[in-house]
């Protein structure tokens, strides 16, 4: 009898142990499982936000807001007379808003102009166009070279066109 | 019996070691299964699609185009209204708002294939670039010669359209429940009775390009578009007021500046209800003038 008890009092510890190890290995398991899975989530993210920002280039350089035209026929340039002031003009209210909705993951959007005019005649010789953020934060840097059309005076210049945004 | 004893120890000991071996083996096999074919149900692949054509339509909105969308399987593209904001889903998961597009098309697609073309909104300047996205052909009856390629690609076997004459927004043509649009070339003005005869509620639209949209899509999703153009519209105009306080700064057309005023004055006027020719034509005539003058154009 007393053989007996001690046997199943054996079987039960046996018994525990088997169902301890078994939970622990289920926990390492979701742990692991958990971790791959928001690492394959956060390279995800990263893969759409760099197409994004790469795709956002091609879109600035398309937009009627920023496009330079003569007499209604669109150029493939961007006018610098439309460029000027864009962010403390127009980026207000509603229409910042609306920005943030197209520009949202993008830090600082500007283009920076290789050799501006010189004088003081603001538009001209600025020498660089802020669209939205702030220029130069943190993130990595896109860029693109476009035109700039300086209307008034019937001139190009070359720009860099820079976007900068956290993946 | 020590010697048993310990041929026994050893035995359990074999045991353990093994199953735990075995456990973990088993285990990391499933959580290898799990990571690589965890889909939460199909949400997550909608999300990442979603993304994806997000990005390939942010990329058709500011070029000319005409092209085919191969998805290699079936998926099911539903365009929706929800406060004025276009948004859409894929295989009826997670909606996903389309913020700077604007998009005509029915209100669900279907099939593994998708045609995209794209448009521009001339009033008289580019506006917007519209997004039409189609996948079954209409049938269209045109009364009235539009001329328009797009709407030409669009005939077909399938939901009647009847393009036909401007009446003054009135809707006394075609069959009750059938879309009518009513249409003046001349002057691009039109207007969309959606329910066809009698529709107390016509849509009013200007341009070849929004005509093009009447045909694909449904009342909802029209008027979301229409909306958004006229979004658009408004911030255009607050670009060409920037511009022109720059180049009226600039000071290199002094003498007649009050031109620039005069065409804003003029561009200010402008609703997307009330456009018509003979805004486009004056907007385009003072344009024309500044260049005469010397001056930059606004546009």
């Amino acid at each position: 009898m007393f053989t007996k008890t001690k046997k199943g009092q054996l079987e039960i510890g046996i018994t525990t142990m088997v169902l301890a190890v078994f939970v622990v290995l289920l926990l390492i398991s979701m742990v692991v499982y958990f971790r791959f899975t928001y690492l394959e989530f956060e390279d995800t993210k990263e893969e759409i936000l760099d197409q994004k920002y790469s795709g956002l280039l091609n879109v600035i350089s398309g937009m009627p807001e920023f496009r330079c035209s003569k007499n209604g026929a669109e150029d493939e340039c961007l006018d610098a007379s439309k460029l000027y002031n864009f962010k403390q003009k127009i980026l207000k209210d509603e229409i910042e808003d609306y920005y943030d909705n197209i520009f949202g993951n993008a830090n600082g959007i500007w283009i920076d102009v290789i050799d501006p005019f010189s004088g003081n005649n603001h538009y001209l010789n600025s020498e660089f166009f802020g669209i939205y953020g702030e220029k130069e934060t943190k993130g990595l840097i896109y860029s693109v070279p476009v035109s700039i059309y300086y209307p008034d005076y019937k001139k190009y210049k070359i720009g860099i066109l820079k976007i900068q945004g956290e993946l | 019996m020590a010697l048993l004893s310990n041929k026994r120890g050893i035995a359990v000991t074999f045991n353990w070691i093994f199953s735990i071996v075995a456990g973990v083996l088993i285990f990391s096999f499933l959580v290898y299964f799990a990571v690589q074919n965890t889909d939460l149900f199909g949400n997550v692949t909608a999300r990442i699609v979603a993304e994806e054509l997000d990005i390939l339509l942010s990329g058709y909105e500011t070029i000319q185009t005409k092209s085919v969308l191969d998805f290699d399987k079936n998926i099911e593209l539903e365009f929706y209204c929800d406060n004025d904001e276009q948004k859409f889903k894929i295989n009826g998961e997670t909606g996903k708002t389309v913020w700077d597009k604007i998009i005509f098309s029915p209100d669900k697609i279907e099939g593994s294939k998708i045609n995209v073309a794209t448009a521009p909104w001339n009033v008289p300047f580019r506006a917007a670039n519209f997004i039409y996205i189609w996948d079954k052909k209409y049938n269209i009856r045109d009364d009235v010669g539009t001329g328009v390629e797009l709407i030409n690609n669009l005939k077909g076997s399938g939901k009647n359209v009847l393009v036909s004459q401007y009446f003054d927004l009135k809707c006394n043509s075609g069959n009750k429940g059938e879309k009518v649009i009513h249409y003046n070339k001349d002057t691009e003005e039109g207007y969309i009775c959606f329910d066809g005869k009698d529709d107390n509620n016509p849509i009013k639209f200007f341009g070849e390009a929004m005509l093009i949209g009447a045909v694909l899509s449904d009342r909802d999703n029209f008027e979301c578009a229409k909306n958004n153009a006229d979004e658009k519209l408004n911030i255009m105009k607050k670009v060409f007021e920037n511009k022109k306080d720059n180049l009226v700064d600039a000071g290199l057309c002094e003498d007649n500046v009050h031109l620039y005023g005069i065409f804003m004055n003029k561009m200010n006027t402008l609703t997307i209800n009330s456009i018509n020719k003979n805004t486009i034509n004056s907007l385009d005539n003072l344009n024309k003038d500044l260049i005469a003058k010397g001056c930059a154009s606004v546009y």
